[in-house]
């Protein structure tokens, strides 16, 4: 791993060439899903199906039940992000997951990936 | 776990709206960084279509990755102020980003970061999200268009709110009172009588639509006040601009007589003259829409009021009718393609809401949006309830989503200078002093040739926080986790009581399309009166709670003076 020498310098885009990785197949994924745009539509998605459903509503409580427990001085946003993430995971609907990996293979189809 | 409890963020009230303090290494960032520490930062922020969230992009198309290990598909990247360094942050396992704050020197502070999908700050010395309005501003400017944005509507210029103060009359208003008043029998309840005020309105030829309407105006606690407290003198009035049509001058003429004390119903003939005259394409003995009517009425008082005084339509305050019921609709336009916004206010009397079912899934609780008092017996009902019947709130939520406008409306964007798909999303940018609420129970389709009443079943409630709905709400969560006061709006709506409703008046409609009746629900004193042409009936809260709801009238719980020019009747 390999430090800056100058904290003033402004990093150049590319530092990881110095480490000679082949990007994983989850990295090319995710940069040409970046890069065409279809990950912002995706998230856009998810995000309207968990409103809809009501599991931002239900996160939502989770959080202020926490918040009210701790006190509203004793909370940051990582402890937030740690305690509900577990159970953020485990609530969401099949049919959501089902709909996101079919638009996500979809998208692997067209990209002839 | 976290390591910043030795100073507490401390919150700071401004104008009513709570500021948190900045953390240490905030306010020296701050203190490092002169008056504008963010403004580099704007160059980098970008709204990504289509959902118009402001991210930081070095360049429209930069994929951001971790300095360090390269990960580009961490869920929270931070690019750090002083040095634009990217890192991730993914606690407990590894924070490169809490690393790379060590390399604070007092040459250069590294804490500050901000989060480049979400454009939120963070400190990382505290490991906690932090705010700041310079900021804030910066990301609500980068979304809002300069032309329209910068022209706050008129209509909302604050004018300062005053205590109350009680009144007691001097002698010469005490010797006025005497000499020109009678006093009112106080209302004995033992007697089993009606409360003043309920009088019924006799049928003069299907005019159910207009006396269910009245009925509501009548108990309409603004526009009573108004009228019984002399504000609108007919005789002064016809004396200063001689007699003809003046549809206040009618509506004072009614109050008098609704409440004088006499039982017998009341014959509006008088006014639906009037009416008639003034909307003489309705002039006939057909059924009409109470909407329509009560659209037409308040239309028809404000003309009058405006070709007297010639007070343009400015702060609702032309007219008793748009100081009651108008309000401001904020209406913002997205470009798909490029997230440029339109904005635009425009004044109404009322919400037209649609009535579509609630789809709610399984995992619908109660909302957590609102605390209003929930339409059900049992709470234990609530979860259960809520999937496929419609409530208000969820025609409220619809009004308010962001709604796709088809490929076949497409909108011409300013920036893009084509015609583009855009996002719509509506907004209460101030809410009136009574809110009426109409649901479009009458569907007239000019393709289909046929018109049909949808007869589902709406809950509404008997409180209501309109808080979730005003624009202040909207945009914060649009925008993310700000603390910038849009369109200069210095108050904190969530604390403020303006934003809650009592519903005082219910119109209903049974029956066909062509041949249907209205009937009004009036709640006075908390008791609940069925209002059907001449008859006037005391009736259970579960009567109304079942009936099929046309227009709701909600009337806000605080009312607040506000200091005027002039002293005296207006």
């Amino acid at each position: 791993m390999s430090l800056r020498n100058s904290v003033n310098r402004p990093p150049t885009p590319d530092a990881v060439e110095d480490q000679e990785k082949e990007p994983t197949l989850q990295e090319i994924i995710n940069i040409k899903m970046i890069e065409s745009g279809e990950k912002e539509k995706l998230m856009e998605l998810l995000r309207e199906r968990l409103v809809e459903c009501g599991w931002k509503d239900e996160m939502k409580a989770l959080c202020r039940a926490y918040i009210k427990k701790k006190g509203t001085n004793n909370v940051t946003v990582d402890d937030l992000v740690h305690v509900i993430t577990p159970k953020g995971r485990a609530s969401i609907p099949d049919s959501i997951k089902t709909e996101l990996l079919l638009r996500i293979r979809a998208f692997l189809a067209s990209a002839a990936l | 776990m976290s390591s910043k409890i030795n100073h507490h963020h401390q919150n700071d009230k401004t104008n009513g709206q709570i500021f948190p303090q900045p953390c240490p290494h905030l306010a020296d960032f701050h203190a490092r960084n002169g008056t504008k520490p963010f403004r580099a930062i704007q160059d980098c922020l970008h709204i990504k279509p289509p959902g118009g969230r402001a991210a930081i992009r070095r360049d429209s198309s930069e994929v951001p990755r971790c300095g360090v290990c390269g990960d580009s598909s961490c869920p929270r990247l931070y690019a750090c102020m002083a040095c634009a360094a990217v890192s991730c942050h993914v606690p407990p396992h590894s924070s490169h980003v809490a690393i790379h704050a060590t390399k604070t020197s007092s040459a250069c502070s590294h804490e500050i970061a901000v989060d480049v999908d979400r454009a939120e700050l963070f400190c990382c010395a505290c490991r906690d999200q932090v705010y700041d309005r310079d900021f804030d501003a910066a990301v609500v400017l980068a979304h809002t268009t300069s032309i329209i944005q910068s022209s706050k509507p008129e209509n909302l210029r604050k004018r300062r709110r005053i205590d109350y103060r009680p009144w007691s009359p001097d002698l010469r208003e005490r010797s006025l009172m005497v000499n020109n008043a009678s006093p009112i029998d106080s209302m004995s309840s033992s007697n089993g009588d009606l409360p003043r005020g309920l009088r019924g309105l006799n049928n003069l030829g299907n005019t159910c639509f207009m006396n269910s309407v009245l009925q509501a105006l009548f108990h309409t606690p603004p526009l009573r006040n108004y009228f019984l407290s002399d504000r609108h003198n007919r005789y002064y009035c016809q004396s200063k601009n001689g007699v003809r049509l003046c549809l206040a001058c009618d509506l004072d003429t009614m109050f008098s007589a609704i409440f004088c004390g006499d039982r017998m119903p009341y014959s509006p003939a008088k006014f639906l003259y009037s009416w008639w005259r003034h909307a003489s394409n309705l002039a006939s003995y057909e059924q009409q829409d109470a909407h329509e009517f009560f659209i037409s009425m308040l239309d028809g008082i404000h003309e009058k009021v405006e070709k007297d005084q010639h007070k343009p339509r400015r702060n609702g305050d032309c007219c008793i009718a748009h100081r009651v019921f108008s309000g401001i609709l904020r209406s913002d336009v997205m470009c798909m393609a490029c997230g440029f916004t339109s904005t635009t206010f425009d004044p109404c009397v009322d919400f037209s809401l649609d009535l579509e079912p609630n789809q709610g899934s399984s995992m619908k609780t109660s909302s957590t949006k609102t605390n209003h008092s929930c339409n059900c017996e049992a709470d234990g009902m609530n979860s259960s309830q809520n999937c496929g019947i419609s409530t208000l709130m969820g025609c409220l939520d619809r009004f308010t989503r962001p709604e796709r406008l088809g490929s076949d409306q497409k909108f011409f964007c300013q920036q893009c200078q084509v015609r583009q798909e855009s996002l719509k999303q509506m907004s209460i940018r101030k809410l009136p002093l009574v809110s009426c609420f109409h649901i479009k129970r009458f569907e007239h389709s000019s393709v289909r040739k046929m018109s049909r009443k949808v007869d589902r079943y709406l809950q509404f409630p008997l409180s209501l926080d309109m808080a979730p709905y005003l624009s202040s709400s909207i945009l914060r969560s649009r925008f993310g986790n700000r603390f910038f006061p849009f369109d200069g709006d210095e108050s904190n709506t969530l604390n403020e009581p303006s934003s809650e409703f009592e519903l005082f008046a219910v119109v209903t409609h049974t029956g066909k399309l062509d041949a249907g009746h209205y009937v009004t629900y009036l709640r006075l004193s908390n008791k609940w009166y069925k209002c059907d042409d001449a008859w006037i009936t005391e009736v259970n809260e579960n009567t109304v709670r079942a009936a099929q709801g046309y227009m709701m009238f909600y009337v806000q719980k605080m009312l607040y003076y506000k200091a005027s020019e002039k002293q005296g009747t207006s």
